[in-house]
This record gives structure tokens, C-alpha cells and sequence, in this order.
């Protein structure tokens, strides 16, 4: 049993180094993208910014943003109709 | 069996009046019911959670051996990608010879996102547990999983890492995984498969899984079937959480 253990720390420890790796190659993301990734896609994918217009997303923030401040809906909203 | 049955019953019929009365909603909500995903409470943010666990050990022998477990879980966001939370533990058997309930304990957890989803390659949450059980006989556990997944489109992947490690000399130490694979069908619906497993024990699974959100609840149910001689024949989960 200790050996299979052992056998997998080094799988964890190799992950780690893989971790680390990918993170020497990460994507540029603007404050409004970050927002709308850590608020909106704990509850769905990551809607591409493309799908609706601006009438229709200030629609949904407001609908499902309800947690939101006023200052992050204007965030995510600007980055929404405005992407990078 | 059939208080067990019946009690179970009860559960769904509860559950399906509440999906009748809580309708077209949205929310912190879980994909899958077994593994973890790439996911944490947005800061300020809370939720309450309850967990039903069915285990079959022999389908054969239901009515000498089942369990019904509780969980009930407080879960509040500290930042966007860092969040605590606090269970409560109870265990529930229906057989001939054993009709009790009985709290097993407490838990403790933190769980941190590494970044925002695609900001990496590959995106990596990390999960620390303390299980304190009730009786003293029992061990005390740190767990730990690390938490790889990745969205492609609609589609979505994940794989939980588990190390759990008894902390007052009473358990060994496990190695055990989760993986799931799931399809968003629209924003309120993702079903896919899970597989569960523990590689100390030898004991693997394999089932479906559903998942459905609205504003004020989200619901996941997910069965899974023992793989080998030494898994139980069949497990089942509910987890029901409650945004506030």
C-alpha cells in the first residue's frame, strides 16, 4: 500500500510541475473579462462575448446579476460589447 | 426495505414540489455530484447545501445493509477565488436489524482557484478538508485534491486527485479520484457521466449524472455502479444548494 502511495505523490508532484508549466503560458485577460468569468461561469459555460447585443446582455447582468454592485455590472457590461 | 423505500420516496416527491414551486432560476449550482469542479463561491456570496448519499454495498442483501447519509453544508465566498465552508454529518441505516439515525460529525473546508477559467491551459483549484468524526474511535482526517478541468465549449472535464490522510494514528492513508464529463444543454440543464474510485481499496465506479439550476436552487443526481467484487453494487447522491 505504501509503495502505491508513493506511486502517487509522484503523479501529484508531476501534476504540480505541469501546473506550473501551463502557468508560464497564460492568457492576458482585461479586469471586465476576469469579472465576468469569476461571477458568471460558476453557474454556466463561458457565453462568448458575440452571442447577444448590448440591450440583451444589460438584460441578463440585471436579471442574473443581482449580487453584483452597480460599478462590477458596468465593468463586465463594458467588456461584454467591447471585447478585447 | 420499505421504510427505506418510503423515506427516499418522500425525499423525491419533496424535491420535485420544490422544483415545481422554484421555477427558471439561476445559481452557484454543481455540475456533478462526485467530482469537483473548477469553481468557488464569489466573494460575499453564500449557500446552503444538502447532501443525501445511498449506498448499496449487495443489492442482493438491501434489506440487511444500506446507508442513507446527510450532509448539510454552509459555504461562503472570501474573495472570487477563495472560499470556506462548514459541514454537519449524519448517518441513517434502514435494515432488519439496524433502523437508526446518528451524527457521524464535522467537517471543514477551504477551496482556492489558481485563475479565472482559460487563463491557463489547464485550470487548477486546490481543496483542504479536516474531517472530525463524532465517536473518538474513529479517525481524523486532512484530505486533500487537486482539482484539473477544462471547458471546450458546452462541454466540460474534470478530474479530482485525492489524497486522504488519517491525522491521529486510528487511519491509513487513501488515494482516491473523481472524473466527470458533462454538456451544458442550456444554462439550466448538464447531464454527463462520472467515475469514482479509490486506488488503495481497489474499488472503482462508473454512472450517470444530471444537473439543473435556477436562481433560488440547483439540484444534481447522480448513480453510480460498483465496477468490481469489491465496490459496493451501487451508490446514489443528491445535492441540493440554496443560494442567500
Amino acid at each position: 500500500m505504501e509503495r502505491k502511495l508513493l506511486h502517487w505523490w509522484f503523479v501529484a508532484i508531476g501534476l504540480l510541475v505541469l501546473i506550473y508549466g501551463c502557468q508560464t503560458i497564460s492568457r492576458e485577460m482585461s479586469p471586465g473579462e476576469m469579472l465576468y468569468r469569476a461571477k458568471c461561469s460558476s453557474c454556466h459555460s463561458v457565453i462568448a462575448t458575440s452571442s447577444y447585443d448590448r440591450q440583451e446582455w444589460r438584460l441578463y447582468i440585471d436579471k442574473y446579476g443581482k449580487k453584483m454592485t452597480d460599478d462590477e455590472k458596468r465593468i463586465v457590461l463594458e467588456y461584454l460589447v467591447k471585447p478585447d | 426495505m420499505l421504510l427505506a423505500v418510503r423515506k427516499g420516496t418522500i425525499v423525491y416527491v419533496m424535491l420535485i414540489l420544490v422544483l415545481l414551486v422554484v421555477n427558471s432560476a439561476k445559481a452557484d449550482r454543481r455540475g456533478y455530484v462526485w467530482t469537483y469542479e473548477y469553481q468557488t463561491m464569489p466573494k460575499g456570496e453564500s449557500e446552503l447545501e444538502y447532501y443525501l448519499t445511498h449506498k448499496v454495498p449487495d443489492v442482493h442483501k438491501y434489506d440487511e445493509k444500506n446507508t442513507w447519509e446527510h450532509q448539510a453544508e454552509y459555504e461562503y465566498g472570501l474573495t472570487d477565488r477563495w472560499d470556506i465552508s462548514i459541514y454537519q454529518r449524519w448517518k441513517q441505516t434502514n435494515t432488519k436489524t439496524d433502523d437508526k439515525f446518528e451524527y457521524t460529525g464535522t467537517k471543514v473546508r477551504t477551496r482556492y482557484r489558481l485563475g479565472e477559467k482559460d487563463m491557463y491551459p489547464l485550470d487548477t483549484l486546490l481543496y483542504l478538508e479536516y474531517i472530525k468524526p463524532d465517536s473518538s474511535n474513529e479517525a481524523e482526517i486532512m484530505e486533500g485534491k487537486l482539482i484539473l478541468a477544462k471547458d471546450f465549449g458546452k462541454f466540460n472535464i474534470a478530474y479530482n486527485q485525492i489524497l486522504k490522510v488519517g491525522i491521529n494514528n486510528k487511519g491509513g492513508n487513501e488515494n482516491e479520484y473523481a472524473f466527470g464529463m458533462n454538456y451544458e444543454f442550456n444554462p439550466s440543464w448538464k447531464a454527463g457521466f462520472e467515475s469514482a474510485g479509490n486506488y488503495t481499496e481497489d474499488k472503482y465506479y462508473i454512472g450517470p449524472t444530471v444537473s439543473w439550476a435556477g436562481e433560488k436552487l440547483w439540484v444534481g443526481i447522480g448513480v453510480l455502479r460498483g465496477l468490481n467484487d469489491r465496490s459496493d453494487d451501487f451508490r446514489a447522491r443528491l445535492i441540493m444548494g440554496i443560494p442567500f
